[in-house]
């Protein structure tokens, strides 16, 4: 039976020893000798000063002076072993006592941990690098939501002036009512700008029997473009205003000046691309008589199921290396007569089966199709084409077409 | 300086060993104005420079007020280095039937004392 338990003690994957109060071993067991990497037996007599350092010792002394008042112990040491490898120990040691009850020396069991505690160091150092990096990340995230609330604050900001500049560029727009009554005709405008605002504008003022209308397609778009718009309204409405007696091309001829001396004054003349293109019209109400000039821009009239375009002059409201002077068209109108006035935005735009532009021939060729209706339907009618045409792509620039029919 | 085609920009091949310059395509983004401000800077610093007959091929179809604009420019250097000499050829490309390109090949020899030949494709 003793000889059984001996082997089990012996074979057991527990360290066991029994040190002396000179700690010396006086009992060693196979596993014992393997975690000091001694050959087997060769612990005994070996002090276990030998294997550790100063700080160690004194944590052994300090030990066996609990053991020597009979108390137990479980403690980590870390030794170096026969063969220089540092180990760590966790060891349990309990007073052994002679059959009078004294204590005569210590039982120890130890485990070898080093590698629990190279895997705890190294799960310790992995917690602390993941703590760091989630604060890191926390402050990141607090970061980027404070750039994210400026970067809200300053869209809402831009959005807010931009919605404003449309309720002031709208402002400057005759309604549709006002259209209607100043004509007493039917009319359509269908606006439709790239952006909130645009560089295109509409345009009609009564003067006694006279009424002037225009469609105009200032340089650029969105807000340069709405700026350039800005100018041709004031400048349209002192034009107006200032002259008695007037014909379209006068009108036009004026304006022209206008923009070019106001550009002029901050920069050469081909730096100078501002200005615009416009289609300008006046009748009167008494003959019936209308009175076209165009800046590029066309007028195109239906009578009879025929389209007529009056060309506009190619020129443009704006510095243009050749100078001409603005023609003007003299037209009767007669009763059922359709005329309209545009930006190239509808013509230009890209879209169909290839993405081509839809070109001007298209163009006439639907105003043909449709001219007959009444105007709120041919609005709808080409706000659709306009939609079907463009498709997925991006709406090239901004779109007005005003239609009138002289009833 | 060389650019591809983009869905409004036009490709861009400007080329001082091959005498060449050719603009094609859309015209209409938003920073078209800087694109032609570098084409027309590169047009001062480059054909003086030229060995070779200067080869010009404009192929538009979109072309936005601005781009319009800077053509014109384009064009006025052209005539002005011609009349000093240069010599060059011009074609200008148009897709068929597209009026407001071949209309614009007329205004553009109406205004500048040049050579070109337009080509419908």
């Amino acid at each position: 039976m003793e000889d059984k338990f001996q082997k089990i003690v012996r074979d057991l994957g527990e360290g066991i020893v029994i040190v002396n109060f000179k700690e010396e071993f006086i009992f060693a067991n196979s596993s014992a000798c393997k975690i000091f990497d001694v050959p087997n037996g060769k612990l005994i007599n070996k002090t276990l000063k030998d294997f550790v350092d100063d700080e160690e010792w004194k944590k052994v002394l300090n030990q066996t002076s609990k053991r020597k008042i009979g108390e137990p112990g479980k403690y980590h040491l870390e030794i170096n072993t026969n063969n220089h490898n540092k180990k760590m120990l966790l060891v349990t040691a309990k007073p052994e006592y002679n059959e009078s009850g004294e204590v005569i020396d210590t039982v120890a069991v130890f485990f070898d941990i080093t590698e629990n505690i190279n895997e705890h160091k190294k799960l310790k150092e992995f917690n602390q690098q993941f703590e760091e990096l989630e604060g890191q990340l926390f402050e990141q995230a607090i970061e980027a939501d404070i750039r994210k609330k400026e970067a809200e604050k300053l869209l809402k900001h831009f959005n807010d002036s931009i919605n404003y500049a449309k309720t002031i560029q709208y402002s400057l727009l005759p309604s549709l009512s006002h259209l209607n009554k100043m004509l007493t005709k039917d009319v359509f405008v269908l606006y439709k700008p790239k952006h909130t605002i645009g560089g295109d504008f509409y345009y009609m003022k009564r003067r006694d029997d006279s009424i002037i209308f225009a469609v105009a397609d200032c340089t650029g778009h969105g807000v340069s473009g709405a700026l350039i718009s800005m100018l041709g309204i004031t400048f349209l409405n002192d034009i107006i205003d200032q002259n008695l007696l007037f014909n379209s091309s006068e009108i036009l001829s004026k304006l022209r000046k206008k923009i070019k001396h106001t550009f002029k004054e901050y920069g050469n003349d081909f730096q100078n691309k501002n200005g615009m293109d416009i289609a300008l019209c006046i009748i009167s109400l008494k003959t019936n008589m209308m009175q076209f000039s165009g800046a590029f821009n066309p007028l195109y009239i239906i009578r009879n199921n025929e389209l007529t375009e009056y060309k506009a002059t190619k020129n443009p409201i704006a510095y243009y290396p050749v100078e001409k002077e603005f023609e003007s068209h003299n037209i009767q109108l007669f009763k059922n007569d359709t005329f309209y006035l545009f930006s190239d935005g509808f013509q230009d735009q890209l879209g169909g089966e290839s993405e081509k532009k839809y070109s001007k021939k298209k163009f006439r060729e639907f105003l043909l199709k449709i001219h007959k209706e009444d105007m709120t339907e041919q609005k709808k009618l080409l706000e659709k084409e306009f939609v079907s045409w463009q498709s997925e792509n991006d709406q090239v620039d901004d779109m007005t077409v005003m239609g009138v029919k002289w009833d | 300086m060389k650019q591809n085609k983009t869905k409004n920009k036009p490709f861009i091949n400007l080329s001082l060993n091959l005498c060449k310059i050719e603009i094609k395509g859309p015209s209409y983004s938003e920073d078209i104005d800087d694109i032609y401000a570098e084409i027309i800077k590169w047009m001062q610093d480059n054909i003086p420079k030229m060995k070779c007959e200067l080869i010009c091929e404009f192929h538009f179809n979109i072309l936005n007020s601005i781009s319009h604009k800077n053509l014109l420019q384009i064009f006025s250097l052209l005539s002005e280095f011609s009349e000093k000499g240069k010599k060059m050829k011009i074609v200008w490309y148009a897709d068929k039937n597209d009026e407001d390109i071949l209309e614009l090949a007329d205004d553009i020899s109406e205004l500048f004392n040049l050579q070109f030949k337009v080509v419908e494709k």
